[in-house]
């Protein structure tokens, strides 16, 4: 039987308010992000699209159309279209390679008039879908089948490798958070730990030194070796050694590939989040302008820890009540690069302080408590596979892109969910969390 | 669940990261301000200074100063910089580094003090060289030419003023150097005013820094009233040109410096502007040595200038009075030497007479007779108390003038002597030459000038300064000159002033009578081991109610009365009557022309045993 359905009612307002509060936090901060280049014109051209402000609400306009569509349309279309979607980013992300316009140095985007669309932005969405209606089908178990296994991790990996091909680092490591998912349904929890274990390994050997790294692995060893000494044989005694091994390997790799293969502004990245970063003492620490008698020489140089430094600063220099919209100097007078897109926390944390900033922590726990618990209800496992994987991608994003202008993670660049500049990720990240929504309010009729 | 833990745990770790950089920590503060705000400083003009009628003898006129901060110099055309400022480029990176090695982030001077027309170049092309700015700021103007002794000189501090002011100053920064502009700069210097601006990354400028609710607005320094008679000063200067010496003249009454010339004197001027430097080095190897400023520093023995300070000393103490006689034999018998008088002139003399011949064996017999005086006891104790004369009549100590490097002069002391010859082993005649200001006294002409103004004043002088009002304060000057007492027994200068009237009525100056001035003074000749003898006069006029008391030293000028006791009467009545009687002016002439500069070194201590005149 079919109970009378108020559509209205049945949505979940909770998230649908976070998400607006957050949007709106978004538009301010670019405002006042952009806000020299909104000086530059007149009172009614704010939403000119030529400022990043006025584009910006444009996207928003599309968003909210968007929302509306997609809680009207009927879930089932999303099941539907899970593969489709997911073959389309394929595509996309394939033809990028090919066809996209180069952007620092990475070839993520596509250009169209002034506008950039980002196809991995959709990519993360599409795997979700895919994931979901994979793992959701008849008798998937990944738990001890391990093809089923195999066949997840590659519905993971074939766009995660893809984006790697572009040089976006960042979105590559947020298919990392879908870990969270096949741990959630039922994967091994080494899942968890073995990604736990190499970043702490990594940490080590990177801050420490190899050297260290080896000496606590080899005394660690000695110390198993003398506790296994009476037993004669035992496979245990076998798994400890290769794991031992298998570390000291690793460490070493990680020392070499870290030496050799990163870039130098990427290991002064990962040397400032480890306080290993030394200044030289010749440079000086600040964006520096050379004057040059010889044209030849070298124009500008800035320096590696700028990004994070000025983004500490301009943070840092917010206080607890934050130095007003639009007055803070940091962002105003353009100290922080990127601040519309990667560093918009930033904005926050100088024009609105500790507590514009700890509104924004709690916004976003709120929002993925919220998101797990919703999945946590649903009766159809693609529902709940799909509220995972939307909360772990919002996670990921908001732990990296917050952590790195804080200076706790490296700088990465990727958005902060719903208040960064631009398009593509607003977009991708609205159709993401608002099909939860409609999901969600359709748990009780459809049974997947 | 476990996700929900992971979730919290990064949540609280950001947590705790924010509240460290935004509650806990206050370093970011200053480092976003570093970042954002540029501090200017804004000069302040410098107080201008009137002479005693309230005309302008030192003023500002504007230049400008091309400042660099360096985190802000971009690449440019760098051929064209150097073309527009007439600079090598050589010239372009050793003032580059010299500011960046002050500081990276801070404004420094350039390339300082360009005249408004080499400016106006610059200006039209100023946006084109980013980090490179003008800062107007003024140079001293001295309309007159004259009295850089006087003035002294504004330039760029240097580490020990920097640090004396207390934070005030900075590098590149002009302070007074020398004389009044030194001495009174703190009051001429005004307060400096600070302008917050806001700056972007690339160091342009985005407006004031709260609306300027911090800045301070400059504040200009008070202006000075001197005491100096500019007119005076120049006619001084004028008097004193080719010669070596000084003139110094003070208004007896109040104290107050008239002028004070130091020859050979410089255009001032030539201390300021960009050829600062170069003009300086020039002044500082001229031989002439112009930088000296001898009417403070450059000490003589003042010779039968002197001869006043011994009678007064004698008379005090009861060992003469006005009608003392004694009778001259041509000379003066101390043991193992004959000392003769050199003017042949009547006897017996009484102290007038005395004076108005110079007649050395007088004083010498005055000298002997007060230090020798039974109720002292000892010679020791005797020259003790005539050591205390001298010192209460002005000698052998600064006279604390305002202005900085004045010398003391020198009367020895018996600590002095008792080094020298021994305690007890030295008489009256050992140092009989002090009698008529030879030996080992010396007096500056400022003291000497200061000295007479005592004896003008019958028994006490002011200490002589040379400014009267500090902006509108006048009253707080005055207390701080008070009446010194010469502790001479008043009545003692009656004769003594009537003797240095005649003098120049009838005595050894007579030539230098001015028709309508009673002038009084005494001439004085001191040997030397530089060449020719200094010529020396100092005096005071007129006879009543005194108006000015002088002191003029010619170096290598011969007798007294040959060139400093015709500069005197011409400065004399220069200053009472403002012109110069037709009979007189041929004298006038002479002096004018008159060239002694090559008649000897500069005399800067000599310590010769006797003197003529």
């Amino acid at each position: 039987m079919e109970r009378k359905r108020n559509p209205l009612s049945e949505f979940d307002w909770g998230l649908v308010s976070i998400y607006a509060v957050l949007l709106l936090f978004g538009c301010f901060s670019i405002y006042a992000a952009s806000y020299r280049e909104i000086m530059a014109t007149s009172f009614l051209e704010v939403f000119n699209l030529d400022t990043s402000f006025g584009k910006q609400m444009m996207w928003v306009g599309v968003c909210i159309v968007m929302v509306v569509v997609c809680l009207l349309l009927d879930s089932k279309i999303y099941t539907t279209l899970a593969y489709v979607s997911y073959g389309v980013a394929i595509v996309l992300l394939i033809a990028v390679l090919l066809f996209g316009k180069d952007v620092n140095g990475n070839k993520s985007w596509f250009g169209v008039g002034s506008f950039g669309i980002q196809p991995a932005e959709f990519a993360k969405f599409a795997t979700a879908l895919a994931l979901s209606k994979f793992m959701s089908g008849m008798n998937i178990d990944i738990r001890n089948n391990t093809r089923h296994l195999f066949t997840a991790l590659a519905i993971i990996g074939i766009p995660a490798c893809l984006v790697v091909l572009q040089g976006d680092l960042g979105s590559t490591l947020v298919f990392c958070s879908f870990i969270f998912v096949l741990f959630r349904e039922g994967a091994s929890p080494l899942f968890l730990i073995i990604p736990f274990v190499t970043m702490v390994i990594s940490i080590i050997t990177l801050k420490y030194g190899v050297v260290t790294m080896l000496v606590v692995d080899a005394l660690s060893l000695l110390g198993l070796l003398y506790f296994f000494r009476k037993k004669k044989f035992n496979p245990n005694l076998l798994f400890v050694i290769i794991i031992h091994v298998g570390i000291a390997i690793y460490a070493l790799g990680v020392n070499t590939v870290y030496m050799n293969v990163f870039k130098d502004y990427q290991r002064a990245r990962i040397d400032y989040v480890l306080g290993k970063y030394k200044k030289d003492k010749k440079k000086p620490a600040i964006q520096e302008v050379v004057p040059v008698v010889d044209k030849n020489a070298k124009k500008e140089r800035k320096f590696d820890d700028w990004n994070v430094r000025q983004s500490m600063i301009a943070i840092g220099s917010g206080g607890i009540l934050g130095k007003g919209f639009l007055k803070g100097t940091q962002t105003r007078f353009s100290f922080v690069p990127e601040q519309t897109t990667d560093f918009i926390f930033c904005t926050i944390g100088e024009e609105e302080g500790f507590w514009g900033t700890s509104l924004i922590l709690i916004l976003y726990i709120l929002l993925l408590y919220r998101l797990i618990n919703t999945a946590d209800k649903q009766r159809s496992t693609f529902s709940r596979i799909y509220g995972y994987s939307v909360a772990g991608i919002l996670f990921i994003h908001f732990m990296i892109n917050i952590g790195m202008t804080i200076g706790i993670v490296p700088v990465i660049g990727i958005p902060l969910p719903f208040i960064s500049y631009g398009g593509s990720s607003l977009l991708a990240f609205t159709l993401l969390l608002i099909i939860m929504v409609k999901l969600d309010a359709d748990r009780l009729h459809v049974l997947r | 669940m476990v996700l929900k833990i992971i979730f919290g745990v990064v949540a609280v770790i950001y947590f705790m990261r924010l509240f460290y950089l935004q509650v806990w920590s206050d370093q970011f503060d200053q480092q976003a301000k570093d970042n954002a705000i540029d501090i200017r400083r804004i000069e302040p003009a410098r107080g201008l200074i009137y002479d005693r009628n309230g005309k302008l003898i030192v003023y500002n006129a504007p230049v400008y100063d091309i400042m660099v901060n360096p985190r802000n110099v971009k690449e440019m055309d760098t051929l064209k910089f150097c073309e527009i400022l007439s600079i090598t480029k050589a010239d372009f990176i050793k003032n580059l580094t010299k500011a960046r090695n002050y500081s990276r982030y801070k404004s420094s001077v350039f390339l300082g003090q360009m005249s408004i027309e080499d400016f106006s170049k610059f200006q039209e092309y100023m946006s084109q060289f980013p980090g490179f700015y003008a800062n107007v700021r003024t140079m001293r103007q001295y309309p007159y030419n004259c009295g850089p002794n006087l003035f002294g000189y504004i330039g760029e501090v240097d580490k020990n003023q920097i640090e004396k002011s207390n934070g005030y100053y900075e590098q590149g920064d002009y302070a007074g150097k020398f004389a009044l502009e030194l001495q009174y700069d703190n009051e001429l210097r005004g307060q400096m005013g600070i302008s917050y601006l806001l700056v972007d990354n690339k160091g342009r400028e985005q407006g004031s820094y709260e609306d300027g609710s911090q800045d301070q607005k400059p504040i200009a320094g008070q202006s000075l009233i001197s005491t100096i008679d500019i007119d005076l000063q120049v006619y001084g200067e004028k008097l004193m040109k080719n010669k070596r010496g000084s003139i110094v003249a003070i208004e007896p009454s109040t104290g107050e410096v008239l002028c004070l010339v130091s020859s050979p004197s410089f255009d001032p001027n030539l201390l300021t502007g960009r050829k600062r430097g170069e003009n300086y080095m020039k002044l500082l190897n001229d031989p002439q040595k112009p930088l000296i400023n001898r009417p403070l520093t450059a000490m003589y023995p003042p010779g039968s200038t002197f001869k006043p300070f011994t009678a007064l000393a004698a008379m005090t103490d009861g060992v003469l009075d006005e009608n003392y006689s004694w009778h001259c034999t041509g000379g003066y018998s101390i043991p193992g030497k004959f000392l003769k008088c050199s003017h042949g002139h009547p006897t017996p003399i009484n102290v007038m007479e005395g004076l108005k011949h110079s007649c050395n064996p007088y004083f010498w017999t005055m000298f002997r007779r007060t230090i020798d005086d039974d109720t002292f006891g000892s010679v020791e104790k005797g020259y003790q108390v005539w050591w205390q004369h001298m010192q209460d009549m002005g000698l052998g100590h600064k006279t604390g003038i305002d202005m900085p490097g004045e010398k003391g002069g020198g009367v020895p002391s018996t600590t002095y002597y008792n080094k020298i010859y021994g305690k007890g082993q030295w008489h009256s005649t050992t140092i009989i030459s002090l009698a008529i200001g030879q030996g080992e006294i010396l007096a500056t002409p400022l003291q000497l000038a200061n000295s007479y103004a005592s004896i003008a004043n019958h028994g006490y002088y002011i200490t002589p300064h040379l400014i009267k009002k500090i902006g509108d304060d006048s009253i707080s000057i005055k207390s701080r000159y008070p009446k010194i007492s010469t502790k001479i027994n008043q009545i003692c200068y009656a004769s003594i002033c009537e003797g240095l009237r005649r003098v120049v009525e009838s005595g050894t100056a007579r030539s230098c009578k001015i028709p309508s001035i009673e002038l009084c003074g005494k001439t004085g000749t001191a040997q030397n081991s530089h060449g020719e003898n200094h010529s020396i006069f100092a005096g005071y006029a007129p006879y009543n109610k005194p108006k000015i008391s002088i002191a003029v030293i010619i170096e290598n000028g011969g007798y007294g009365a040959a060139y400093a006791a015709p500069i005197v009467s011409l400065m004399v009545e220069k200053y009472i009557n403002d012109t110069i009687e037709t009979s007189r002016l041929k004298m006038e002439k002479k002096m004018f022309d008159a060239n002694l500069l090559n008649t000897g070194g500069y005399g800067k201590k000599t310590t010769d045993t006797s003197a003529v005149d």
